[in-house]
């Protein structure tokens, strides 16, 4: 019995599977027609070999073991990609990025006939951190004349949170969350003030749309024919697409925060970065993971250090600025995956029944993991037990290396300064007591200073 | 003000802007500006009270801009249509059907 993927259920033209480490999608005859046209005429290897498509291929199920009867004759193949991340977990240059994907590929439907009918952004997936469309379906043969009806999705999902970072310095994740990967163009026009119409792309991609929505949402079926009756260009149609990208590629990315600063102001020296790098490096050589879960990963020091020992990276933090800048720093690579995340309060999973988008905690797994400095934040700012903090992370992976730093460190001091103590189990003797209760603890290595110790378990 | 001189022309009937008729002109360019703001306020920012939002009639209707002389003209179509109802220039038979909620409630 095949168990379809919770979120691909919207789309008739197929539903995705997983089987045997590859993604599966079946085809409605017109879905299956429009497949086979594509790669006839060389779009899938156009958009493929720019990087933009993840490969698809179809096959045979009864060679791939599958049912015919449950899937179909034909059957469309496509790597896994091994994380998920989602647009309410990526920051400003990964959303862009995605935006210039669906704008690129569009672009390259466009050469050949063809169009993506829809836009949303969970038709993008990072590997690591390249920005790939995933999503086979959205390919369409464009009937000459007609609007591109994804513009209105790619507005909610792309342009949008991107105009709220760029232009209010406003966090769109929020929204993102709440609105299923969408906002509508009314939330972001009540933020824009009248000023900001002068900057490029709001009068015609936020009022102009906002005042038409209002004023033609409830007739329907006037949008309808009268959309009908006129021919839109291809010509327009790609000055549209050119005029977007444009927008996109001038917005400026938002202010940095606290975190960006932090590889300089953090409380060691030179000494004692070297003593963590070479503890770590030891302790990634000991274990060789796969894949390492860098928990509080910074601007990604640590993250690309476990890069270099050959494994496969997801880089978490809470600072939308830090991940940025771990993302900027590994473009390209499909090895690093950048995330944004509060483990106190972790991405929930959303949708249709609670399970179409999972949470952060279904998706995120590893071999060895890195929580390097982030304990204290945890405990005494998120106000997390410890027994339940050590539970999580050895819960995430079998190995890895943490960080206890200590009630005389000057940050944890400064953590507990407009605080009362009510941090009784915050110890590390405790600490160590709960790691050896849940793992083998393979080493302990205290840094100049004092107050800090690394464990590799 | 060569932006100004080309809405005149273009508003004024061929040959009337010979032999100081353009004072004329102004005025009719004046009144005609005066009414095309009054439909645009009309049309577009006069409140509603219609609350239901279809989420990709503006994301359409902003194309029919970018689409050129044509779908402005479509557009003002349609604006035009609900210019016109507001006056009284059409039927109730002949508006189009409500989209915007349930059909009314029968109170017996």
């Amino acid at each position: 019995m095949t168990t379809f993927d919770a979120a691909s259920f919207r789309d008739p033209s197929g539903r995705l599977f997983r089987h045997a480490g590859s993604i599966y999608r079946t085809s409605s005859p017109e879905a299956l027609a429009t497949f086979i046209r594509a790669r006839d005429n060389g779009l899938l290897d156009a958009l493929t070999s720019a990087g933009l498509l993840v490969p698809s291929v179809l096959v045979e199920s009864a060679s791939e073991g599958l049912s015919p009867s449950e899937v179909g004759a034909q059957v469309i193949r496509q790597p896994e990609l091994p994380l998920v991340s989602y647009c309410y977990e990526w920051s400003f240059s990964m959303l862009r990025d995605a935006a210039l994907v669906t704008l690129k590929a569009l672009d390259v439907c466009l050469d050949k006939g063809f169009v993506l009918k829809d836009a949303t952004s969970f038709n993008i997936i990072f590997e690591g951190a390249a920005p790939r469309l995933v999503d086979i379906h959205s390919l369409e043969v464009r009937r000459e004349g007609t609007l591109w009806a994804g513009y209105g999705q790619f507005c909610r999902a792309f342009l949008f949170p991107l105009f709220l970072l760029s232009y209010k310095g406003l966090d769109p994740r929020p929204l993102l969350l709440a609105g299923l990967g969408e906002i509508p163009v009314g939330e972001v026009n009540s933020v824009i003030g009248w000023r900001d119409t002068f900057r490029p792309g709001v009068l015609v991609n936020v009022a102009m749309q906002q005042q038409l929505e209002r004023r033609f949402a409830h007739r329907a079926e006037d949008v309808n024919k009268a959309t009908g009756t006129i021919s839109y260009p291809l010509s327009a149609l790609r000055s549209q697409v050119s005029k977007l990208r444009k927008v996109i590629e001038r917005l400026s990315p938002p202010r940095g925060d606290q975190w960006t600063a932090y590889v300089d102001t953090h409380t060691y020296d030179d000494a004692g970065v070297r003593m963590k790098e070479g503890f770590v490096g030891e302790s990634l050589e000991a274990v060789h993971p796969g894949v390492v879960v860098d928990l509080g990963t910074n601007t990604g020091q640590y993250a690309r250090l476990a890069r270099r020992s050959g494994a496969r990276v997801v880089a978490v933090d809470v600072s939308s600025a830090c991940i940025d800048s771990v993302y900027l720093q590994a473009k390209g690579d499909t090895r690093i995956s950048p995330m944004i995340a509060d483990l106190t309060k972790p991405t929930p999973s959303i949708g249709w029944r609670l399970i179409e988008r999972k949470s952060l905690l279904d998706r995120v797994k590893g071999d060895f993991l890195l929580g390097l400095a982030l304990i204290h934040h945890l405990r005494i700012t998120g106000g997390i037990p410890l027994a339940e903090i050590v539970d999580l992370l050895t819960s995430l992976a079998p190995s890895g290396v943490i960080e206890w730093v200590g009630r005389e460190d000057p940050m944890v001091k400064r953590l507990l300064a407009l605080r009362p103590d009510v941090f009784g189990d915050y110890t590390e003797e405790h600490f160590a007591r709960l790691l050896a209760t849940r793992c083998a603890v393979r080493a302990r290595k205290p840094l100049p200073g004092g107050h800090r110790v690394l464990y590799a378990y | 003000m060569l932006g100004c001189d080309a809405w005149i022309r273009g508003l004024a009937p061929e040959g009337m802007m010979r032999n100081g008729e353009q004072k004329n002109a102004r005025e009719r360019a004046t009144l005609l500006t005066a009414f095309a703001l009054a439909v645009w306020w009309v049309a577009v920012l006069a409140p509603r009270a219609e609350a239901y939002i279809d989420p990709s009639a503006g994301g359409m209707l902003v194309q029919l801009i970018l689409a050129g002389t044509a779908g402005v003209a479509v557009l003002g179509k349609l604006f035009w249509g609900r210019v016109k109802r507001l006056f009284g220039f059409t039927t109730s038979e002949s508006q189009p059907p409500r989209s915007d909620g349930d059909p009314p409630h029968d109170h017996v």
